[in-house]
C-alpha cells in the first residue's frame, strides 16, 4: 500500500509557495502537476495511479527544504524527474495479456451492470446534453469526420469545441456509470450478505 | 499524444510531452479526449495490426483505462441498440453521407410494407455493418498518416498529425502499406460510386501524396455538381497553397505565386460559405504567410485562435504567430544596428561583413551607411576622423568588390576639403536632407528646388558625384510628376558622365529612372531593356534592394503589357531575395503582385494584396502611395461589382491629391482618379457621371502634357457612349481610341508584349467591329477593322524580318513596325481568280462570317457568344483526340454543329471549284475545319472544297504572292528527315517512331533523285539545316517538343550528336527558323504532334512552329493541330508527296487527296478524324 497524501498544513503551503508566490496560481499549478502525474502513472499502466501521484508529491514537499534553495527552473521538472524514480523504483510497466481483457458479457435478454446505469445515468443529462453525447459518438472513419462538421455547424461552435464538450458530458457520463455500478455491486454484496 | 498512449515514444519526445502534462491544464484534458478517441477507434476495428497490439498490451496496461473500455463498449451496444430501435437518430446526421441510412429511409416511408420491413433490415445492416469504401479509404488515409501529417496545410477529413521535417535521409512516416490500401480503396470507390464525396476523398489522396495536379483536378471535379461545399473550397485552397509552395521553392518560375493567390481564391470562397470553418482559416493564415503577407498572415493566425486555442493545431498557429512577430522584430533590430555593425566590421577588418551591410544599405536616395558616415565626418573631433577612415575604407572596398568608384572619389574629396567647402558641402547636403522630406510629402516641385540649389553647391565646390546624385533626384521627382521631357533631358545629360567616372551605382538607379519614364510615354520595350540593364548593373554589384527594385519594375512593365505570367517570374525572384527590404519596395511588391491576380480575375487575392498594400502606404504616409493604395482597392471593389465602396475609395484617393493640387503630382493623383471613377461610374451604369468623369481626367492629363492615359480616357468615353446607345458619339469617339491604340502598338517592339497587351486590348477592336456592323451597318469597314486587328506582327516579320533578342526575361522576337493592313478593295484585287476567302471575327456575343471573293463580299452574322462557341470547339476536339469509341458519336454531332454555326450561313456563297482560304478567329483556330460535316449532304468539308488556313486575308495574300515567285511545279528536291535518333536519356518519355523512318524513305521515291534523306542517327542538327537551305521541300517526322513558357524554345528533336553537346544542339528550335532565310525552300510539311497551334492570342491568331518558316518566307507549311499518332499519318503523308509529285497536285489539292483516301481506307479506324484531320495546309494558294 502506497501513501495517500499526508501533507502537513505547513509543507503543503511551502509546496504552494515554491510553485508560486500567488497562491491562487499556485493552486492552479498544484492541481495541473496532480492532474499530470495521474496521467503520467496510468500510462505506464499503474492501477493505483492518484496514490503514486501523491506519493511523488509527498517526496517532493518532504524534500522541498533541500530542494528550493538551489533548484533553477520549471518545479514540474522536478516532479517529472520523482515520478520517474517511482516508476523504476516499481520495477516494470505493468503489462497484462491479451487474453485477460474484460470482454463484454452482457447478452440483450440479461443487461448488464453497466448497461441499466447507462440507462439511469443518461436520465440524468440534460436533453441537449444527452442529445450531443449521442449524437457525437454516431458513425465510425470519414463519416464521423463528417457528421461532427455538421453538428459543429447547426451548433455555430467549432469542431474542436465540440470535442471538448462531448468528452466533458462523456466522462459525466463515465463518472456516474462507474458510481452507479459500484453502488450496485455494494448492494448486491450486502443483499448475498443477507441471505 | 497517440503514440505516447501506444508506448511509442522514443525518451525525448516523452520528455517534452510529460513536462506539458505538468504544466498545461489543457493538454492533460487533451489527452484525456485522444484517450477516448483511442477507445473508440480500437472498438471499432479503426486501428492497424500495430496499434492494436500495442494497444492491448501497452493501452490496457492500467485498469482505469480497462474500465474506460468497458463503459466505451457499454455506451456503444448503447447507440446500437437505440439505432436499431429509432432508426431517426441514425438518419437525422445521416444525410450528408451517401453510404448512410437516411437516403434510403424516405423512399421507405411510402414503399410498402414488405418493402418497409426489407428497406429496414438494409438501412441496419448498413448502419451497423456496412462501412463504405470512401469511409474505409478516409480511415486508412487517417492510419497512414497518424505520425506525420503529409502536407502542412489542413486537408478536412485528414486528422492531427505533426508536420515533421526530417533532416537527412530519415525514414519516411508514411505507412506506405496502408497508404496505398487507401489509394485502392477511394480509386475503387470512385469506379463504383462516382459522384462529389468521392472525387473529394481521392482529391484528398492525391494532396497527401503530393500529386497535386490530380487533386486539384478531382476537388475542381466535385465543385462542379456540390458548388457551395465550404469544405471542397478548402481542400482546393489547400492543394494549390501547397502546389504554389512546392513551385516557389524549385526557383523556376513564378507560378507559384499563381497558385497562392488561386489558393486565397478558393479560401476565402470557403469562409464566405461557412466563416467557422477552422481548415479554410487555417489554410488562409498560411497562405498569406507565404505569398508573402506577413501582416495579414498574423492577424489571420489570431483569428483562428479566436476559434480555437487548444488542440495541437492551435499550437502550431501560436508557433508560426510567434515566428511571424519575431520576423518582424528582428527586422526592426536590424535596421538600428547597421551602422554601428558595419563600423565593426570596418575596425575588425572584416570586409565580408562590412560589404554585406553595405550592399543592404541602398536605397533610391543613396546609401544610408554613406550617409551617415559623410554627416559624422562633416562634425568635429575623433568620430569625424574615424567616420573619414571608415568612408575611405568603404571606397576601397566599393572599388575592389564592385568596380564603382563613387564612394572613393566622395572620401577623397571630403578628407581634402578646406573648412569653407566642408561648409557648403555641410549646407548642401541638409538641403538634399531636406528635400528628400518634402519629396515624402509628395511636395516635389519644393523638394526639386531644393535639390537643383544643393546640386549647385556640390559643383560649386567640384563634387560631381554628389552634384550628379542631386540631378538623378531631380530627374525622379521630374518622373513622379510627370514631366517627362524635363526628366529625359536630365537624363540624357547625366547618364554619359556616370558611366565614364564609373559610378555604376548612381548610372543603374538612373537606368531605372529612364525605365519609368519610357514607360510613361507606353514604350514598353525600351522600358524593359532599361530597365534589364539596370537589374544586370545591380546584380553585378550585389546590391539587392536595387535589383529586387528592378525585378519588381520589370515585372511591373511584364505585368502592364498583360503578361502576367513573366511578370510573376520577376516577382518570384524579388521574393527569394532577402526579406528585409524596405515598406516602398514591399508596397511595390505587392500592389505588382495584386495587379497579375487582377488580371487573372483573382479578385479577393488582389484585395489581400491591396490591403497589405494599404497598411505600409499608411505607415509610409507618402501621399501617392496613399493615393494609389485607395484607388486600386477601389478598382478592386469594383471588379467585385461592389461600386458604392469601389467609388468610396477612388475619393478616398482623389483626397489625397487635392491638398496638393498645385502641384503636378496632385493633379497627377486627381487625374488618375477622375480616370477609375469613369470606369466605375461606368459600369455601375451611370453614363453621365461617367463621361463628365472621363472629360475632367484627360482635360487634367492635358494640363499635364501627359498623355499616357489619353487611350484610356477615350476608350472609357467610347464605352460609355456605346452603354447609353449614343451611336453619334460612339462613331465620333471610335477613330480617335483607334488612333491611339495604333499609336501604343508601334511603340512595343517585342513580340512576347505585343501580343499579350493585344490579345488583353483586342476588346476595343472587338467592338470596333460589333459597333461598325450592327451599330452603323458598315460591313466593309467592319472587315477592314477585324483585318487591322489581326496577325499584324506576322506580318511585319514576313516583311522586315525579326530579330531573336535574348533578354532576362527569355528570348523574345524585336519586330520592326510599320507594315499597314490591306484595304478591302485590295485584298479583292490581289487575290487569284481561284480563290475565295473565308474570314471569322468572334465578338463576345455573335460571330461575324465574311465571304470575299474577287468580285464578291458578303457579310453574315450568327448568334451566339463567344464562351459557348469556345466550349464547343474545345469538346469537338476532345472528342476528336479521345479515341474512345463513346465520343465518336459525340464528335461527329459536334462537327455537324459546327457546321452549321461555321458554314451553312454562307453556304450558298461558297464556290466549289475554289480554293477556300479559312481565315479563323480566337478559339476557331482550334478547328479542323476540313472535317466539319454537312448536315445536309453528311459530307467532310474536305470532301467538297480545298483548304487553307491563313492568320488573316492580308497574310494570306502576301503567302499567295511569294509562292507564286516561288515558282510553278516542277520536279522537286526533298529533305525527308525520319525517326531521327534523339537523345534517349534526355527525353525518356518519348518513343521512337519507327514508322517515321518509311515516311522519309518513300516520300523521297517521288522527288529528285538528289534528294536527301536524313533518317536515324544521320538526321544531325547541321545537316539538317544546311540541307533545308537548299531544298525545295522539306518534310520533318519526328518528335516536336512544345515549351509551354516560350514558343521560340519549342523544338523539333533531332539525332543526338556523337560525342555529347547541349540538348539545344540536338534539335531545330523555333527561334533558330525565325532567324533564317529560306528563300528557296518552298514547302515545309511538320509531321509531328501539334506543329500546327501551340497557343492563340486574341490579335495575333496562332502561334505554331508553322509561322517562323512562313516568316522566313515559306508560303506554304503543312501542320497538326494535335496529337498525331505516327503509323496512319506516315500513310497518310506517303500518299500526299505521291500526289503532290506523281501526280502534280498543289499542296493543298494533294493534302486533300490524302485525306480522302483515309476517309475511305479499308481499316474503318482510320477513317475516324483524330487520324487525318490534324493536319492542314498553312499559308497561301499555291501552284506546286
Amino acid at each position: 500500500m502506497r501513501n495517500a497524501l499526508s501533507l502537513t498544513h505547513d509543507t503543503f503551503e511551502a509546496l504552494l509557495q515554491w510553485l508560486d508566490s500567488n497562491r491562487e496560481r499556485a493552486g492552479r499549478k498544484y492541481e495541473v502537476i496532480r492532474s499530470g502525474l495521474i496521467r503520467i502513472f496510468v500510462s505506464k499502466g499503474f492501477s493505483d495511479a492518484e496514490s503514486l501521484a501523491d506519493e511523488v508529491i509527498n517526496r517532493v514537499a518532504g524534500r522541498l527544504s533541500e530542494i528550493e534553495p538551489d533548484y533553477v527552473g520549471e518545479p514540474a521538472r522536478y516532479f517529472r524527474g520523482v515520478a520517474r524514480k517511482i516508476i523504476l523504483e516499481a520495477g516494470r510497466r505493468k503489462e497484462i495479456a491479451t487474453e485477460t481483457l474484460p470482454e463484454s458479457t452482457h447478452t440483450a435478454a440479461e443487461p448488464s451492470d453497466e448497461h441499466e446505469c447507462l440507462l439511469r445515468c443518461l436520465k440524468f443529462l440534460s436533453p441537449e446534453k444527452r442529445e450531443l453525447i449521442l449524437d457525437y459518438h454516431q458513425y465510425e472513419g470519414s463519416g464521423k469526420i463528417e457528421n461532427h462538421r455538421i453538428m459543429a455547424e447547426e451548433l455555430r461552435i467549432s469542431e474542436n469545441a465540440l470535442r471538448v464538450q462531448a468528452h466533458r458530458t462523456r466522462l459525466r457520463l463515465e463518472k456516474c456509470v462507474l458510481e452507479c455500478v459500484e453502488n450496485l455491486r455494494m448492494k448486491r454484496i450486502s443483499s448475498k450478505g443477507a441471505l | 499524444m497517440r503514440r505516447y498512449l501506444l508506448g511509442q515514444l522514443d525518451e525525448a519526445e516523452e520528455e517534452a510531452l510529460e513536462l506539458r502534462l505538468l504544466t498545461e491544464a489543457d493538454y492533460v484534458e487533451e489527452l484525456d479526449i485522444v484517450t477516448d478517441e483511442l477507445i473508440s477507434q480500437y472498438l471499432a476495428g479503426g486501428l492497424s495490426v500495430d496499434e492494436r497490439e500495442r494497444f492491448e498490451r501497452v493501452f490496457l496496461a492500467s485498469s482505469q483505462r480497462r474500465q474506460k473500455l468497458s463503459f466505451a463498449r457499454t455506451l456503444q451496444d448503447y447507440l446500437e441498440e437505440e439505432r436499431a430501435a429509432t432508426p431517426a437518430r441514425s438518419a437525422r446526421r445521416a444525410q450528408p453521407r451517401p453510404s448512410q441510412p437516411r437516403r434510403f429511409f424516405k423512399p421507405m416511408a411510402v414503399a410498402a410494407s414488405v418493402l418497409l420491413l426489407v428497406g429496414l433490415a438494409f438501412v441496419i445492416w448498413r448502419g451497423f455493418f456496412y462501412q463504405s469504401e470512401v469511409g474505409k479509404g478516409m480511415d486508412a488515409l487517417n492510419a497512414a498518416y497518424r505520425h506525420a501529417r503529409p502536407v502542412e496545410a489542413r486537408v478536412s477529413g485528414l486528422g492531427y498529425a505533426p508536420l515533421l521535417t526530417m533532416r537527412g535521409g530519415s525514414a519516411s512516416q508514411v505507412d506506405e502499406q496502408t497508404r496505398d490500401l487507401a489509394g485502392r480503396l477511394l480509386l475503387e470507390a470512385a469506379r463504383n460510386d462516382p459522384g462529389p464525396r468521392t472525387q473529394q476523398a481521392l482529391g484528398r489522396f492525391y494532396l497527401a501524396n503530393h500529386e497535386y495536379d490530380n487533386a486539384i483536378h478531382q476537388f475542381e471535379q466535385a465543385l462542379q455538381s456540390t458548388p457551395a461545399d465550404a469544405q471542397l473550397h478548402s481542400d482546393l485552397g489547400a492543394a494549390y497553397l501547397e502546389r504554389g509552395k512546392a513551385e516557389l521553392s524549385d526557383q523556376q518560375s513564378g507560378k507559384g505565386l499563381e497558385d497562392l493567390g488561386k489558393s486565397i481564391e478558393e479560401i476565402d470562397r470557403a469562409l464566405e460559405l461557412d466563416g467557422s470553418l477552422n481548415e479554410a482559416l487555417y489554410n488562409r493564415a498560411l497562405a498569406h504567410q507565404y505569398m508573402p503577407l506577413p501582416q495579414q498572415a498574423a492577424d489571420d493566425w489570431r483569428k483562428y485562435l479566436e476559434k480555437d486555442s487548444t488542440s495541437p493545431w492551435a499550437e502550431e498557429a501560436k508557433r508560426n504567430l510567434k515566428l511571424l512577430e519575431e520576423k518582424k522584430n528582428d527586422r526592426s533590430r536590424n535596421e538600428q544596428n547597421t551602422l554601428e555593425n558595419f563600423l565593426n566590421a570596418y575596425r575588425q577588418g572584416d570586409d565580408e561583413a562590412a560589404w554585406k551591410l553595405y550592399t543592404r544599405s541602398h536605397n533610391s536616395s543613396g546609401n544610408a551607411i554613406t550617409k551617415a558616415l559623410l554627416d559624422s565626418g562633416l562634425g568635429q573631433g575623433d568620430d569625424a576622423t574615424q567616420s573619414f577612415g571608415a568612408l575611405n575604407y568603404l571606397g576601397q572596398l566599393e572599388t575592389r568588390r564592385a568596380n564603382d568608384a563613387y564612394t572613393s572619389d566622395l572620401s577623397k574629396l571630403y578628407a581634402a576639403a578646406s573648412s569653407p567647402k566642408r561648409a557648403i558641402l555641410s549646407q548642401a547636403r541638409a538641403e538634399v536632407k531636406k528635400g528628400y522630406e518634402l519629396f515624402r510629402q509628395n511636395r516635389i516641385a519644393d523638394s526639386m528646388e531644393l535639390f537643383e540649389t544643393a546640386r549647385g553647391r556640390f559643383a560649386q565646390v567640384g563634387d560631381e558625384g554628389e552634384a550628379l546624385a542631386a540631378d538623378y533626384a531631380i530627374a525622379h521627382g521630374a518622373a513622379v510628376q510627370p514631366d517627362i521631357k524635363r526628366g529625359l533631358d536630365i537624363l540624357a545629360r547625366i547618364m554619359p558622365v556616370c558611366e565614364a567616372k564609373n559610378y555604376r551605382w548612381l548610372l543603374a538607379q538612373c537606368l531605372g529612372e529612364l525605365a519609368h519614364l519610357q514607360l510613361n510615354l507606353n514604350h514598353y520595350s525600351e522600358a524593359i531593356d532599361e530597365s534589364s540593364r539596370a537589374l544586370h548593373l545591380a546584380e553585378e554589384m550585389q546590391d539587392w534592394n536595387g535589383t529586387s527594385d528592378s525585378l519588381v519594375q520589370v515585372a511591373g512593365i511584364h505585368s502592364l503589357s498583360n503578361d502576367e505570367e513573366r511578370s510573376f517570374d520577376f516577382l518570384r525572384r524579388s521574393l527569394a531575395l532577402d526579406d528585409r527590404k524596405d515598406a516602398q519596395h514591399n508596397w511595390g511588391t505587392y500592389i505588382a503582385i495584386s495587379f497579375n491576380y487582377t488580371a487573372m480575375g483573382l479578385y479577393r487575392a488582389s484585395f489581400d494584396c491591396q490591403q497589405e498594400a494599404l497598411q505600409l502606404a499608411l505607415g509610409i504616409k507618402i501621399p501617392l502611395y496613399l493615393s494609389r493604395s485607395y484607388l486600386y482597392l477601389g478598382l478592386t471593389y469594383g471588379q467585385l461589382k461592389l461600386y458604392d465602396e469601389a467609388i468610396r475609395h477612388v475619393q478616398l484617393a482623389y483626397q489625397q491629391g487635392l491638398p496638393l493640387a498645385n502641384e503636378r503630382s496632385g493633379q497627377n493623383m486627381m487625374a488618375m482618379a477622375w480616370l477609375k471613377l469613369g470606369d466605375l461610374y461606368r459600369l455601375s451604369g451611370d453614363q453621365p457621371h461617367a463621361q463628365q468623369a472621363y472629360d475632367e481626367s484627360l482635360c487634367l492629363y492635358d494640363v499635364l502634357e501627359f498623355p499616357h492615359y489619353s487611350y484610356a480616357g477615350h476608350k472609357g468615353k467610347f464605352l460609355s457612349y456605346l452603354a447609353e446607345q449614343n451611336d453619334a458619339q460612339a462613331a465620333q469617339e471610335l477613330p480617335v481610341v483607334l488612333n491611339l491604340f495604333e499609336e501604343n502598338r508601334a511603340k512595343i517592339l517585342d513580340e512576347r508584349q505585343r501580343s499579350f497587351f493585344f490579345d488583353k486590348e483586342q476588346d476595343v477592336y472587338d467592338l470596333a467591329i460589333a459597333f461598325t456592323s450592327s451599330r452603323m451597318g458598315d460591313s466593309q469597314r467592319a472587315f477592314e477593322y477585324s483585318e487591322s486587328c489581326r496577325a499584324r506582327s506576322l506580318r511585319d516579320m514576313i516583311r522586315n524580318g525579326a530579330q531573336v533578342m535574348k533578354g532576362d526575361d527569355g528570348l523574345n522576337l524585336r519586330v520592326p513596325g510599320g507594315v499597314e493592313p490591306l484595304k478591302l478593295a485590295e485584298i479583292q484585287e490581289r487575290l487569284p481568280d481561284d480563290a475565295q476567302i473565308l474570314q471569322y471575327a468572334v465578338l463576345k456575343d455573335q460571330l461575324l462570317v465574311w465571304h470575299l471573293s474577287k468580285s464578291g463580299f458578303t457579310a453574315r452574322t450568327v448568334e451566339i457568344n463567344a464562351e459557348t462557341l469556345a466550349q464547343t470547339v474545345a469538346e469537338v476536339q476532345r472528342r476528336i483526340t479521345s479515341l474512345d469509341e463513346a465520343d465518336r458519336d459525340g464528335a461527329a454531332n459536334g462537327l455537324r454543329k459546327l457546321y452549321d454555326l461555321l458554314i451553312k450561313p454562307v453556304e450558298g456563297l461558297l464556290e466549289h471549284d475554289k480554293l477556300l482560304c479559312i481565315v479563323p478567329d480566337k478559339s476557331l483556330h482550334y478547328v479542323p475545319f476540313n472535317a466539319l460535316i454537312s448536315t445536309a449532304s453528311g459530307k467532310y468539308l474536305v470532301e467538297d472544297y480545298r483548304l487553307v488556313t491563313s492568320s488573316s486575308s492580308s497574310v494570306f495574300i502576301d503567302c499567295t504572292e511569294a509562292a507564286r515567285k516561288a515558282g510553278a511545279p516542277r520536279e522537286e528536291r526533298l529533305l525527308a528527315v525520319g525517326n531521327p535518333s534523339f537523345d534517349r536519356l534526355a527525353y525518356p518519355q518519348l518513343r521512337s517512331l519507327t514508322a517515321a523512318v518509311r515516311e522519309a524513305e518513300r516520300s523521297a521515291e517521288y522527288y529528285q533523285p538528289a534528294s536527301r534523306v536524313l533518317v536515324n542517327e544521320q538526321a544531325q542538327a547541321g545537316i539538317v539545316k544546311a540541307e533545308l537551305a537548299r531544298s525545295d521541300v522539306a518534310h520533318f517526322a519526328a518528335h516536336y517538343l512544345i515549351d509551354p513558357r516560350s514558343s521560340l524554345s519549342s523544338r523539333l528533336l533531332l539525332a543526338k550528336r556523337q560525342g555529347g553537346g547541349a540538348p539545344a544542339n540536338d534539335s531545330l528550335e523555333a527561334s533558330e527558323v525565325y532567324r533564317m532565310k529560306l528563300t528557296h525552300t518552298r514547302l515545309i510539311v511538320l509531321s509531328a504532334c501539334q506543329t500546327g497551334i501551340e497557343r492563340q492570342y486574341g490579335g495575333e491568331g496562332a502561334i505554331s512552329f508553322a509561322r517562323p518558316f512562313i516568316v522566313a518566307g515559306v508560303p506554304v507549311v503543312v501542320a497538326s493541330l494535335w496529337e498525331v499518332d505516327s503509323d496512319p499519318t506516315s500513310d497518310m503523308m506517303i500518299a500526299f508527296h505521291r500526289h503532290r509529285q506523281r501526280d502534280h497536285l498543289p499542296t493543298a489539292e494533294a493534302l486533300r487527296r490524302a485525306q480522302l483516301e483515309m476517309i475511305q481506307n479499308e481499316n474503318t479506324r482510320y477513317r475516324n478524324p483524330y487520324y487525318w484531320a490534324a493536319f492542314q495546309t498553312i499559308g497561301g494558294d499555291a501552284e506546286f
